[in-house]
């Protein structure tokens, strides 16, 4: 009975172990699954971000934001990052929003001009409003 | 009259000429790698904003700190919220000009060495820094690259002595950005 114990208690610490382990190394979840904490357009975004950064980053910073907007640019970086600039009232700046990399290239039907609606987490604001791990949401 | 159109002319030459004066990006990258006994951490940021204005030599740098990715979620979360506190500081800049070579000449395609003097702000904290940088010049735009080592005890940074092995002491962060006329 003892040995059974034991052996009991080591299995738990070792599975224990294991999951300790796992979620240390854990990557990131993908949004996919996960519901918008905001849904607004682009310019809204941008507008709530431009007119009170303060306020707008103790409401969006680390949220998932479902905007909706219209692509002025699509670029690719170096290292096959995509980014997707949407366009925003501010004639120069809107909102960026870097595609998850994980989940393949699912903006490749995007072009300039396209309405789109994506979900993304709100990282601030520098001269357009940041979101990343973007992926499209389809409706 | 012909002396009006000649100034005309010549008015009209130089507000051309120093139209294409500032560069930048929203893209640009920056990346940093530490090195440590028993951990290698990278974390990249592609949102990078960088202006660069060729007449003055002066430009400045800007990243999200919740914008760097790293590849464990719980390392992005224990950078964020233990060590860069990025709540309360959201964002990271440099801001300085180019001090060497005392003249520039961005018209002519071909690769600078530079210096650049200025100040670098983490968490609130500013320090003043010095940073080669190498500029190329080419054709409609500018390319940039620099490395440079950041010590994180200059910027209040504290590494609890449990990990301490795990977060060098020093970290190399790496920009690159392909800057376009404004």
């Amino acid at each position: 009975m003892k040995e059974f114990l034991i052996l009991l208690g080591l299995a738990g610490i070792l599975i224990g172990g294991i999951i300790a382990y796992n979620l240390f190394n854990k990557e990131h979840d993908s949004l996919k699954a996960k519901n918008p904490d905001f849904t607004l357009s682009a310019s809204e975004l941008f507008d709530q971000f431009s007119l009170d950064e303060k306020n707008a980053n103790a409401k969006y910073l680390d949220k998932i934001i479902e905007v909706s907007g219209q692509v002025a640019k699509i670029s690719q970086s170096e290292n096959g990052q995509t980014q997707v600039f949407l366009k925003s009232n501010d004639p120069m700046f809107g909102v960026i929003c870097e595609i998850d990399m994980q989940s393949g290239t699912p903006e490749s039907g995007w072009k300039e001009g396209d309405s789109i609606l994506l979900k993304g987490l709100c990282s601030g604001f520098l001269m357009d409003v940041a979101l990343n791990r973007c992926i499209p949401v389809i409706k | 009259m012909r002396k009006i159109i000649l100034f005309f002319i010549f008015f009209l030459f130089v507000s051309i000429s120093v139209q294409a004066q500032k560069y930048f990006t929203r893209s640009g990258n920056v990346s940093f790698h530490s090195l440590a006994l028993l951990e290698e951490i990278d974390a990249f940021n592609n949102q990078g904003t960088f202006v660069l204005d060729i007449g003055t030599g002066q430009l400045q740098m800007a990243v999200l700190i919740k914008g760097f990715q790293f590849e464990k979620a719980l390392m992005q979360e224990h950078f964020n919220e233990n060590y860069m506190e990025s709540n309360d500081f959201p964002k990271a800049f440099f801001r300085g000009r180019i001090i060497s070579p005392s003249s520039l000449n961005f018209d002519v395609p071909g690769k600078i060495d530079c210096v650049l003097e200025g100040e670098l702000t983490i968490r609130g904290i500013s320090k003043p820094i010095n940073i080669p940088a190498i500029f190329t010049a080419e054709e409609g735009k500018i390319t940039g690259t620099a490395t440079f080592p950041v010590t994180v005890a200059d910027f209040d940074i504290s590494i609890p002595s449990v990990v301490k092995d795990k977060i060098a002491k020093s970290v190399e962060i790496k920009v690159d950005v392909t800057l376009d006329p404004m």
